[in-house]
């Protein structure tokens, strides 16, 4: 699905990532943890495509394709969905409304009719219940006066409306208060499937109690420097980053 | 050379004794330049620089002219040249042609218009006339040669009444040079909505002057859309000559290629328990000029006054400028006045975020910006009106209007 090599990436004048090495395939789960400044944020967006960032060498592989070619428009087309950290308020836009043109602009890149207004209404529908989302919230103008936790809910909302292939989620979990975490690790536990990936960006094990990854990866001054099972993920939280020196 | 013109064409004309000491005025004074303090950012030097003629010649009008440019409403009072042309049958609405009619003046260029307008008409709504649907006073323009053309309409609320106009004015000739005035006078308790759709051709040169006069417990609004012409220049004031008035302004300007377009509204608070509204919002293309003035003078027996102001603005290019300028005045002491404008550009953060959920930059850039006017379309109650300032802007964003 995924597969990123030797990846160096800067800011400004600013290295951030010094050689990141990362393969996901299809159905596989995941995490990416360290400490603050690491570049974790950085990598994600990086695959979705953000420009203020400068790829300096290395690549991007996805689905066979180079990634890096892609405009961020259409790296989402072709499934790739990112989870931001902090999601932009948009006043004056609703939630539903940019649901909506989301999922057309995706239909039209591939010539495909407009969702029509029952199959939508259905979506909405579905995907509401399945994060305990309240249906009058789709009128509101986007994360306008959200609370932290309802923007990281509309987030994973859009997720489950665009049914993306690869999906990185950048600390998902900061925000949420324990019963809204558990609600958005069971939408994101029922979107998995056999035939998309997940990468969690986090800084706390809490989060992989509920979405349980099948790799850990902790990046450290731009490169990844260890990966593991979930039991990495235990011990980095028992014994801090400083095991790593 | 156009006060050349003038002055050959007064010879001719038969002038009262008022439109004489217009003229003598406007003669004294000329046209504003970049030296009068209100006109500092827009000269009129390049407008003027043509050769207008002032004899307005006849044309053809025809039903499938006056559908492109209507709004679809029903009742409409049609001018060709400044001359009526059709108007409705409405019980309590008449139109009458005036031989002299004065009208309050905010620059020579009123003066002018008083002196040498052929065609001046009074619109009078009856006391307690409540119209449901909005009238549309569309004006045909269509000469033989290039042409500064007068306008001059007064309009009357009497009390009570309910009004609701749409103006445009339709310039399917040559270069045309607009000198509009309109004095709306608005009764007591009556309310007056007029919206002003400015979507001319290249070769349309507009200067557009209103007036509005309130008595007491009356409600004005003028909704002023500025989305093509070479150039406009709109002077706006409201005088609120009693107690308990309400004064609403709201504009959205959206021009590209080398457009220009001035924004000046004053509103004269002279009595207790007033308000006034005003929000205009701009969006600038290509190299466009824009200016905004808004002032607002509260005077020292006008107590318990709530004034806001707003004037935001986005820049799309590099080329494209605009000069915002809120002016307060205020000799009251007991006053809510507030006053805020900015200038930006499309947040890039924001940008990438619709990208990132698979938005073309055209369409996240579009929607960005109708996010960014919806404050002044909620503002709008005539679905007419509502309906047209989509399209135009759909238009001018080049994205699909059902997006909107």
């Amino acid at each position: 699905m995924l597969e990123i090599k030797n990846l160096k990436a800067q800011i400004e004048d600013k290295t951030i990532l010094s050689g990141v090495n990362l393969k996901v395939n299809k159905g596989e789960v995941h995490a990416i943890m360290g400490p603050n400044g690491s570049g974790k944020s950085t990598l994600s967006s990086v695959i979705a495509g953000n420009e203020d960032y400068e790829v300096s060498s290395g690549s991007i592989k996805y689905e066979g394709e180079d990634l890096l070619e892609m405009a961020p428009e259409e790296r989402s087309h072709r499934g790739v969905f990112l989870s931001f950290q902090y999601p932009v308020e948009i006043p004056g836009l609703s939630v539903s409304n940019f649901i909506k043109t989301a999922i057309n602009e995706k239909r039209k890149a591939f010539g495909q009719e407009n969702i029509s207004a029952k199959e939508l209404l259905q979506l909405f529908k579905e995907k509401c219940e399945l994060l305990n989302i309240d249906k009058e919230y789709l009128s509101r103008s986007l994360n306008e006066g959200f609370s932290g936790g309802e923007k990281k809910r509309n987030e994973i909302f859009q997720m489950a409306m665009m049914e993306p292939k690869l999906s990185i989620l950048d600390e998902t979990d900061s925000g949420l208060d324990i019963d809204a975490l558990k609600i958005v690790a069971n939408g994101v536990n029922s979107l998995k499937s056999s035939s998309n990936s997940i990468i969690l960006i986090t800084h706390y094990q809490r989060l992989l109690n509920y979405i349980v990854p099948d790799f850990v990866h902790i990046l450290k001054d731009g490169k990844i420097v260890m990966s593991g099972d979930k039991s990495l993920a235990l011990k980095l939280e028992k014994e801090g980053y400083s095991f790593l020196n | 050379m156009l006060i050349e013109e003038i002055k050959k064409y007064v010879v001719d004309a038969d002038l009262t004794s008022t439109q004489k000491k217009s003229l003598d005025y406007f003669l004294e004074n000329g046209f504003p330049t970049t030296k009068d303090e209100d006109w500092k950012y827009t000269s009129l030097k390049k407008v003027l620089k043509r050769k207008y003629c002032l004899k307005s010649s006849d044309f053809e009008l025809n039903d499938e002219m006056i559908q492109q440019y209507s709004l679809g409403v029903k009742d409409k009072i049609i001018f060709k040249n400044g001359k009526i042309y059709s108007e409705p049958k409405i019980l309590g609405v008449s139109i009458k042609k005036m031989k002299d009619l004065v009208m309050p003046k905010n620059s020579a260029l009123c003066y002018l218009n008083e002196a040498i307008c052929e065609n001046s008409y009074e619109i009078v709504f009856d006391k307690n006339l409540n119209l449901d649907n909005p009238i549309e006073i569309l004006h045909f323009i269509n000469n033989y040669n290039d042409y500064f053309l007068q306008l001059r309409t007064k309009i009357t609320c009497g009390s009570g009444s309910n009004v609701k106009l749409v103006e445009r004015f339709c310039n399917i000739g040559n270069n045309t040079l607009i000198n509009s005035c309109m004095h709306a006078d608005v009764k007591r308790n009556s309310f007056f909505e007029i919206s002003k759709l400015q979507s001319y051709n290249d070769n349309t040169h507009t200067i557009d002057n209103t007036l509005v006069d309130q008595d007491r417990d009356s409600t004005a609004n003028v909704h002023t859309f500025s989305f093509d012409g070479s150039f406009i220049r709109n002077n706006l004031n409201f005088y609120q000559n009693n107690e308990n008035c309400t004064s609403n302004m709201n504009g959205i300007t959206i021009i590209d290629k080398s457009n220009f377009v001035d924004h000046h509204t004053f509103v004269d608070h002279k009595f207790q328990n007033c308000l006034s509204n005003e929000s205009y919002k701009g969006v600038y293309f290509d190299s466009t000029k824009g200016v905004f003035n808004g002032k607002i003078m509260v005077r020292p027996d006008a107590q318990k006054i709530n004034a806001f102001q707003s004037n935001n603005n986005l820049l799309f290019s590099d080329n494209a400028s605009i000069k915002t300028k809120p002016q307060l005045e205020i000799y009251a002491d007991d006053v809510k006045c507030s006053h805020g404008c900015t200038i930006g550009q499309i947040d890039k953060k924001s940008l990438f975020y619709m990208r990132s959920r698979g938005f073309s930059e055209k369409t996240a850039k579009g929607l960005l910006t109708f996010a960014f006017l919806i404050e002044v379309i909620e503002k709008l109650n005539a679905k007419e009106i509502v309906d047209y300032a989509k399209t135009e802007i759909a238009k001018k964003l080049s994205i699909e209007k059902d997006l909107l």
